[in-house]
């Protein structure tokens, strides 16, 4: 650039010299402006070029392009408004400058001593065209071959410088003078020579070739008989050293005067040209260097903007780099500095955030792998968090109901709307922890859960929700509750059944020992006495039995059952009964079949008809009715034994105890008829119910748990427990 | 010459001077050969030419304004070879130039070459003068490839970086001030 500036002030260096030496620089003034005004052309397209850059890096908001601009705008008025300044007045003087070379009186005055020249010489002339009309008449009878003589005779008497004698066709015929410099003499051209063949003479003026003025008079000499031909005289006279020198001089001033007048308004174009030029590349410079400064001062200002821009989308090891010991790489080091300690930052954040990530895994992994259900709630009830094992206790895929209200929940599984009314109460509550057990009936069967709640911590002011970890104790009670059971039998058969063989043993000794000694009316009442005893230890003998049966070890291995083929089974030997009650059966064929211990189920089914039957036992058309359908719910299958009498129904009063050990209205059985149906239900993870037919009877509702058989296209489906 | 047409082209846009295109087409034809000749005397190629030269206004204009007008006569020599382009053999210049004698009231004309001057009374006369060439020497016939074919171009213009500078780069710009002849062509005998 430096170098480009050198170039440009040589060449308006030169442009001036040209102007100042046009002889030197003639040609090289029109080449110097052609160079400049190319130059200058350059400087235009350059600048355009410039111009519709930091326009269009403008309207795209490019950063830095504003303060570019404005960095140009301020540059261009520093540079153009001096100038343009400058130029004006210089404008002004260069004009009143090359005015003030004239003046009219001047140029009047240069005029007055041309003419009062030329008066001054016509004066003379005057007098030598006489005195060469004089000498042409003293040549009249001069014969040629004379001539010389005469005309050498003549030359220093008349102050001559030359004179020549000529005839026709230019024919000189003498001579005299110095004539040394043309080696022959100088004829008067054919204007003169007409005007001298019609016998006029001419007086002229004869510039010198370098300076100096000679007179020239050619004059006719008249025709005579002896010298016949025309002849003419040419005298060139001096002019006295005086008056040329004078006259010479006011002929070069007034000619250079006048020169000057007349180039006076091209001088003035060319100055100003020459002068628009500069000031028009000076300032076109000057703005080019403005939007070269601009870019460069800019330069970091657009890098730190980008940097910015970088680090604001995450670009944290942006580095820039610093070539510049000013303060602007003071702050792209400031820059750099910042963007690496942002970095560790984000790296140190990135870190923390993997470990609590890696934390979160970990412990997401062990929630996974917890045998235990485990939900989060947000203090709206909305679940959060569950694992696999919730999923599995409560038998439905909880990550479906992940963002959605825990009431949803039981809205859709009804079977599980314990969980969500159960619990409410805590959840809503105020207590940090809690503790509850439900008995639910899920997808997969009824289930005893032992559910724990304890308060997140808060986040400000709003509370921060709830876990809940629950588990899934059914399988405990279930072993709890038979160990129990299995205790009683051992006692009941240690403390009641033991003692009850002596006693039977004893009262048959009694009989066989008094029977022979007693007179026959005690013998009688001996008898009845006896037997009495003996068929109550037998009748407790049954029912210490029974009750060992209720309270008999689990189940067998369950094996796929066909319920059907069993019902038919087990009502055939019911077909000829006592009460003549009529057995209807209403199976479906598309029963899918039930994992079952059979011997259970057949004693479940024993029990439900007999208690059946028991019922009918005063009604005048007595009938039982045994169905089974395929029922689907919550998604699942289930297979539905229904047993329904046309009996007095179940008494209100026992309706809510009736499948309790020893809740019986019947002065026959043991009591745990319905007690034992219960059991062996939800030892098969069933649920059983009971309730009264409106057109009269009692109904009981067995459903278990199909194989995993899929459902028939005649799948019933219900809507609630009621039928 | 391609430099000066793009000078004027600048120079008219510059000043602002130029009314129009000012190119050699558009200017009149103010200068023209009348004719030429190329004669062979005692070994020496001579020319016979009359080349007429109407000044125009401005010209005229500046020559009573004290400004020395120069003219010159381009004569170039050439050979004329199958295949190849023409080689020039030998250039001449005859320069004249052209003053008003304010004082005489005389127009002078000095042919720079000869170092002879002659004066008028009348431009006319003046330009005439100077337009009749005759007798000039060109070249030795010696110094011509004998068998070659040889031409001579004549062309006669006003040298406009002869002007005063701020009426050169006036003229530069104006086709009043553009005047030259056409390239006159001759074969050498």
């Amino acid at each position: 650039m430096l170098g480009l500036f050198a170039l440009l002030l040589a060449s308006l260096y030169l442009l001036n010299s040209a102007l100042e030496d046009a002889a030197r620089f003639g040609r090289l003034y029109i080449i110097l402006l052609l160079l400049n005004s190319l130059f200058l052309l350059v400087l235009v397209v350059s600048i355009g070029v410039n111009l519709a850059k930091l326009i269009r890096q403008q309207s795209r908001n490019v950063p830095g392009s504003r303060l570019t601009t404005r960095l140009v705008i301020v540059f261009v008025v520093l540079a153009v408004a001096p100038a343009a300044i400058v130029y004006v007045f210089s404008l002004q003087m260069l004009q009143r400058g090359i005015d003030s070379w004239f003046d009219v009186h001047v140029e009047r005055a240069l005029q007055d001593a041309l003419d009062l020249s030329r008066s001054s010489l016509d004066l003379q002339m005057h007098q030598l065209r006489q005195r060469a009309e004089g000498l042409a008449g003293s040549l009249v009878d001069v014969p040629n071959t004379m001539a010389p003589f005469a005309l050498s005779d003549m030359l220093g008497r008349a102050g001559a410088v030359e004179i020549v004698l000529f005839g026709d066709n230019n024919r000189i015929i003498a001579s005299s003078g110095d004539i040394t410099a043309s080696m022959v003499p100088r004829l008067p051209n054919e204007r003169i020579l007409r005007l001298v063949s019609r016998g006029e003479t001419y007086v002229g003026l004869d510039p010198l070739k370098d300076s100096g003025l000679r007179i020239r008079v050619v004059a006719p000499i008249p025709v005579t008989r002896e010298n016949p031909e025309n002849r003419m005289l040419q005298v060139l006279f001096p002019v006295s050293e005086r008056i040329d020198a004078l006259a010479s001089s006011v002929h070069s001033a007034f000619g250079r005067y006048k020169e000057l007048v007349y180039l006076r308004t091209p001088l003035k174009q060319s100055f100003v040209v020459t002068l628009s030029l500069v000031l028009l590349v000076a300032v076109l410079f000057a703005v080019w260097v403005a939007f070269l400064m601009s870019r460069k001062l800019i330069a970091p200002i657009r890098e730190l903007a980008e940097g910015t821009k970088a680090v604001a989308a995450g670009e944290y090891h942006k580095r820039l780099p610093v070539g510049r010991r000013d303060d602007l790489g003071l702050l792209v080091l400031s820059f750099n500095q910042m963007t690496e300690r942002l970095a560790e930052a984000r790296d140190t954040a990135e870190r923390s955030q993997r470990l609590v990530e890696r934390q979160r895994a970990y412990l997401e992994t062990v929630l996974e792998h917890l045998s235990s259900g485990v939900i989060s709630l947000d203090p709206d009830m909305i679940l959060r968090t569950v694992n696999a094992a919730a999923s599995h206790v409560l038998g439905v895929d909880l990550e479906r109901y992940k963002g959605r209200a825990l009431r949803e929940l039981g809205q859709e599984h009804h079977g599980l709307a314990g969980f969500y009314d159960r619990l409410a109460p805590h959840l809503k509550g105020a207590e940090p922890e809690w503790r509850e057990q439900l008995n639910l009936f899920t997808p997969n069967g009824r289930r005893v859960l032992m559910c724990q709640g304890a308060r997140l911590p808060t986040h400000g002011e709003t509370l921060g929700g709830q876990v809940i970890v629950f588990d899934d104790i059914t399988v405990l009670i279930q072993a709890q509750r038979e160990a129990a059971w299995a205790e009683v039998a051992r006692r009941l058969a240690h403390e009641i059944k033991n003692p009850l063989t002596p006693i039977q043993l004893s009262a048959e000794r009694l009989q066989k020992k008094l029977l022979p000694k007693l007179d026959p009316a005690e013998t009688e009442v001996l008898n009845r006495s006896t037997r009495t005893i003996v068929q109550q230890v037998e009748s407790m003998k049954g029912m210490v039995n029974a009750f060992g049966d209720y309270a008999r070890t689990p189940l067998k291995t369950l094996l796929p059952l066909d319920l059907n083929a069993l019902i038919k089974d087990v009502v055939e030997l019911y077909r000829s009964n006592p009460t003549g009650t009529r057995v209807k059966l209403d199976l479906d064929r598309s029963l899918p079949r039930i994992d079952a211990d059979s011997d259970r189920i057949r004693q479940l089914l024993h029990n439900l008809i007999k208690n059946a039957l028991e019922a009918v036992g005063g009604v005048s058309v007595p009938t039982l009715s045994i169905t089974t359908r395929v029922i689907a719910d919550d998604g699942m299958r289930f297979v539905e034994l229904v047993v329904a009498d046309n009996g007095p129904g179940i008494p209100s009063e026992l309706m809510d105890r009736l499948f309790e050990p020893y809740v019986t209205n019947k002065t026959r059985g043991n009591g745990l008829g319905l007690a034992i149906v219960k059991k062996i239900v939800e030892d098969h993870g069933g649920r059983v119910w009971a309730q009264n037919l409106r057109a009269g009877g009692a109904c009981i509702h067995i459903r278990l748990l199909s194989s995993s058989v899929q459902a028939r296209h005649n799948v019933t489906h219900i809507k609630g427990d009621a039928a | 010459m391609g430099w000066r047409v793009g000078a004027c082209l600048a120079l008219a846009v510059l000043i602002g001077m130029a009314g129009g295109a000012s190119t050699a087409q558009t200017s009149q034809k103010r200068f023209s050969i009348v004719f030429a000749d190329v004669s062979k005397l005692a070994g020496v190629y001579r020319l016979d030419a009359k080349v007429n030269y109407v000044l125009s206004r401005l010209a005229r204009e500046a020559l009573l304004n004290g400004v020395r007008l120069e003219f010159e006569l381009e004569i170039n020599i050439l050979q004329k070879r199958d295949w190849l382009p023409t080689s020039k053999v030998a250039d001449l210049d005859q320069r004249y130039q052209l003053s008003y004698h304010a004082l005489s009231q005389q127009y002078v004309v000095e042919n720079i070459n000869a170092g002879v001057h002659e004066t008028f009374p009348e431009l006319d006369e003046a330009l005439r003068y100077m337009g009749e060439v005759i007798d000039l020497p060109l070249i030795d016939a010696s110094l011509l490839s004998p068998g070659g074919k040889h031409i001579c171009q004549i062309r006669a213009r006003l040298d406009l970086d002869r002007l005063p500078l701020p009426l050169m780069i006036r003229a530069y710009a104006s086709p009043s001030w553009w005047l030259r002849t056409d390239w006159y062509t001759l074969e050498l005998p």
